[in-house]
């Protein structure tokens, strides 16, 4: 074989491997979607009131430490809290963090919540960052704010969960703003199975668009950005398929930063976040997971579809990148900190389904995809890859994320079908159309130069500049 | 190949065309179904008022499609029981559910799908549809499931005071406090002292669960009935019935004979310390102030916590906490005693 033919040997080897790759992830997020579909069908017409209602006036409803933690949140912060304080729960107590921001943060919230400061005696499940200062709102008693010199946000939330005084924590992004009864439901797995359930990660939606007036999302509407709408699409799909298909078999790695609820004395017993990854979040619940397995405990590890958790999502191509980019290195890491349990039978369906899934699926696609792009764009023009085989992989790259999305679409409109018309349908539907034609090269070029940072940079907060999402912030 | 290819492309494009199609109209039905549900609802609402209080005794007509019908005085019966406080017009609502929504709640309780069922089940329990008691306690039988369909036809059956409830009660060990509690709140009187006095006989006929349960509802009830009954639990051998009978003082918030918590403040067990510390600070037992000195400097955290917390509920609370955290001889003390008296008390341990 002359040279030029092994070359166009080895570029049709690798064009058909990344054929076949491709081929397998499409068909485990079928999969994924069988099985998180008939869950979500299962509560189509459910009515949420009702569902939830025992829980206002039940007095064993577990009191709940809601943990804020805020870098250069001025913007957003307010807004926030006041959507905790407006939350429908029994009992609960807000923990804002201030981690050494170098904005205005901890001023704004002395100043909207007239803020006085406490002596501290606390205790110490794990060392952080000194704290030095806390303060408790003369309106509100149950919210707090604690100062402390800059650890990152992992540190932020050791240093919450050490002041916090209740048996279970949310820990709730500073940008982020609850439904009212958000807390209720996401709380509600683990009243009802008596402790069993360990922590419980709700649905993060986009809220660019949507009219939010006093801290409450008062009417649902499309961006029109159509990277903001891509997001929208892409959370769905994340959350309604993937983290509720993984879910139902107890092999969730994520809960979301954004808001999520843990049995603090697990979270404690495992040595809380992580302030080396960036990853922090997944990084603990994957050490939640092998403690409960090494510990051959039943506790489980829940996503609910439907405490809602909204959030500003990046509206630039510049800013995305850098959250992508954070959460591809969060993911190395943390696959790399636990690659003991990949492949590992001891640690079951953590060991030999999510954690393959994750490197595989989540972490390698993008590179998968990178080579394909390559192969078809390069085999073409130096006529080292057969035709067939460069459409057959761009038809299944098209057809593997639009179909995809589309079904997340059908998805959202069985769990919430909150957009009020037909035309928001329409819009989303088309876009869920149009990604692999741009949105996903995007990511998958961004994915693959955070992996590459993964070596290179420090542990830091990668927050984005705020504009607000609250009319009233 | 890539004929194969090209025609799964087809088939695809063709699901997601159908997806389409079927999310387009059955959006677009959503929507029109909502909007008429919604103009009946406005124009009903008026002349129901005036029947469910009472100011006419004719009941508005209501539209002939049972599904329309269903929505439109679901929606103004669940609004009236939430606001509804005397019994003539919760008999009305009762009536008004029972005369048009028990045929169809009796068929959606078969039905296959668990929301419709679920939601059948709330409704039944918010308008009290007592001629579905036979229907009710059926369906206990026939699920198999332990989810929320389950907690909901038992908490029915409690809200309909249906006397089969307990000997059921008794015969599942497995049952949940949570669950038990859920009962009991709806529970006559009556139904409590028959459990209270199965305990007394011999408590090895009660599920654990259920002891604990009882226990811990007799103090959040404040049926004073019960309160010997939750000292005499004090004495228990068990530590977790003992934490359950403190706790349950708590929610009473009194007991006889104060003297009975002392051998509490140097309890082995630091759950113990810290409820006796908290049911001093709840009675005010200015006698037992000396114990929550000596607990403010306990070795753990929580004790020390609450100590303080009822010390500061004292009379002369704030002077002692003051005098603790200049004088007490141990550092955590004295921490935990300026943390107490700056910090306003902002929900309970």
């Amino acid at each position: 074989m002359t040279g030029e033919e092994w070359v166009s040997l080895i570029v049709n080897i690798t064009a058909v491997s990344v054929i076949l790759y491709m081929g397998l992830v499409g068909l485990t997020y079928l999969i994924l979607f069988l099985i998180a579909g008939p869950r979500i069908k299962k509560e189509r017409f459910l009515n949420q009131q009702d569902y939830v209602e025992e829980m206002v006036f039940n007095k064993d409803t577990f009191p709940v430490s809601v943990l804020v933690p805020a870098y250069n949140e001025e913007v957003g912060v307010s807004t926030t809290v006041r959507s905790m304080l407006g939350l429908s729960y029994p009992q609960f107590e807000i923990i804002v963090i201030d981690d050494g921001s170098k904005d205005n943060t901890s001023g704004k919230v002395i100043e909207q919540f007239k803020m006085k400061e406490i002596n501290l005696a606390l205790r110490r499940y794990f060392d952080t960052k000194q704290v030095t200062k806390a303060y408790q709102s003369t309106l509100y008693p149950n919210l707090f704010l604690l100062r402390k010199d800059n650890g990152g946000k992992a540190d932020a939330l050791n240093a919450g969960i050490n002041f916090s005084r209740y048996p279970y924590f949310a820990a709730v992004d500073g940008d982020c703003i609850l439904d009212s009864d958000a807390l209720l439901k996401i709380m509600k797995p683990i009243i009802d199975s008596n402790g069993l359930v360990t922590a419980t990660g709700g649905t993060v939606r986009i809220a660019n668009g949507s009219t939010i007036t006093k801290s409450q999302v008062e009417k649902i509407v499309l961006p029109k950005g159509p990277i903001e709408l891509m997001q929208i699409i892409e959370y769905f799909r994340a959350f309604l398929i993937g983290r509720l298909g993984l879910s139902r078999m107890n092999i969730l790695l994520i809960i979301s930063g954004a808001f999520g609820v843990f049995e603090k004395n697990r979270v404690v017993k495992v040595g809380g976040y992580n302030a080396k990854t960036v990853g922090e979040d997944m990084e603990l619940i994957v050490r939640m997971h092998r403690s409960i397995k090494e510990e051959k405990s039943k506790q489980r590890i829940e996503y609910i579809q439907d405490p809602v958790c909204w959030t500003e999502a990046p509206d630039s191509a510049a800013v995305l990148r850098s959250q992508r980019k954070r959460w591809q290195r969060g993911l190395a890491e943390t696959l790399w900190l636990h690659k003991k349990m990949l492949f590992n039978p001891k640690y079951k369906g953590i060991g030999l389904f999510s954690m393959p899934y994750y490197l595989l699926v989540e972490l390698l696609s993008a590179v998968f995809e990178l080579i394909g792009y390559f192969v078809i764009l390069f085999g073409l023009i130096f006529s080292f890859v057969l035709v067939d085989v460069a459409i057959v992989m761009f038809l299944m790259t098209v057809l593997y994320g639009s179909l995809l999305s589309s079904l997340a679409v059908l998805l959202e409109e069985w769990t919430y079908h909150k957009y009020p018309d037909t035309k928001s349908l329409l819009v989303l539907f088309f876009w869920a159309l149009t990604e692999s034609f741009w949105y996903r090269p995007l990511m998958v070029w961004w994915r693959c130069s955070g992996l590459i940072q993964t070596f290179t940079k420090k542990a830091d907060w990668g927050n984005m500049k705020r504009k607000g999402i609250s009319s009233d912030s | 190949m890539l004929e194969l290819v090209l025609l799964l492309t087809l088939g695809l494009f063709v699901c997601q065309l159908l997806l389409l199609v079927y999310l387009y109209t059955t959006k677009t039905w959503a929507i029109k179904k909502d909007n008429t549900a919604n103009r009946l609802y406005h124009e009903l609402f008026p002349d129901y008022l005036s029947y469910l209080t009472g100011d006419t005794d004719i009941e508005p007509i209501l539209p002939k499609n049972d599904e329309l019908k269903q929505k439109v005085l679901e929606r103004i019966l669940s609004g009236f029981t939430n606001i509804m406080t005397d019994s003539a017009g919760k008999a009305r609502i009762q009536q008004s559910a029972e005369a048009h929504l028990a045929t169809i709640y009796r068929k959606k309780l078969k039905s296959s799908n668990w929301s419709k069922r679920m939601n059948a089940l709330y409704l039944i329990e918010d308008f009290m549809m007592l001629s579905l008691r036979e229907d009710v306690k059926e369906h206990l039988h026939a699920i198999t499931i332990i989810d929320e369909e389950y907690r909901q036809t038992l908490r029915i059956l409690a809200s309909f005071q249906e006397e089969s409830l307990l000997e059921y009660m008794f015969s599942r060990p497995n049952m949940s406090i949570g669950l038990i509690k859920e009962i009991l709140r709806r529970l006559p009187l009556s139904f409590l002292t028959d459990i209270m006095v199965v305990l007394k006989k011999d408590e090895d006929d009660v599920p654990y669960a259920i002891r604990q349960a009882f226990i811990d509802y007799c103090g959040e009830s404040g049926y004073y009935e019960f309160l010997p009954f939750i000292e005499y639990m004090l004495t228990h051998q068990s530590k977790e019935t003992r934490i359950k009978a403190l706790k349950s003082l708590h929610q009473y918030q009194y007991c006889s004979n104060p003297t009975i918590i002392v051998p509490f403040f140097t309890s082995e067990h630091w759950e113990e310390r810290l409820h006796a510390a908290k049911l001093t600070g709840m009675m005010k037992l200015t006698e037992f102030s000396d114990y929550l000195i000596l607990l403010a400097g306990d070795r753990v955290w929580w004790v020390r916590f609450q100590a303080c917390e009822a010390l500061k509920k004292m009379t002369d609370g704030e002077i002692l906490l003051a005098y603790l955290s200049e004088q007490h001889e141990d550092m955590y003390a004295k921490d935990m005693a300026k943390q107490t008296l700056t910090m306003r008390a902002g929900g309970q341990v």
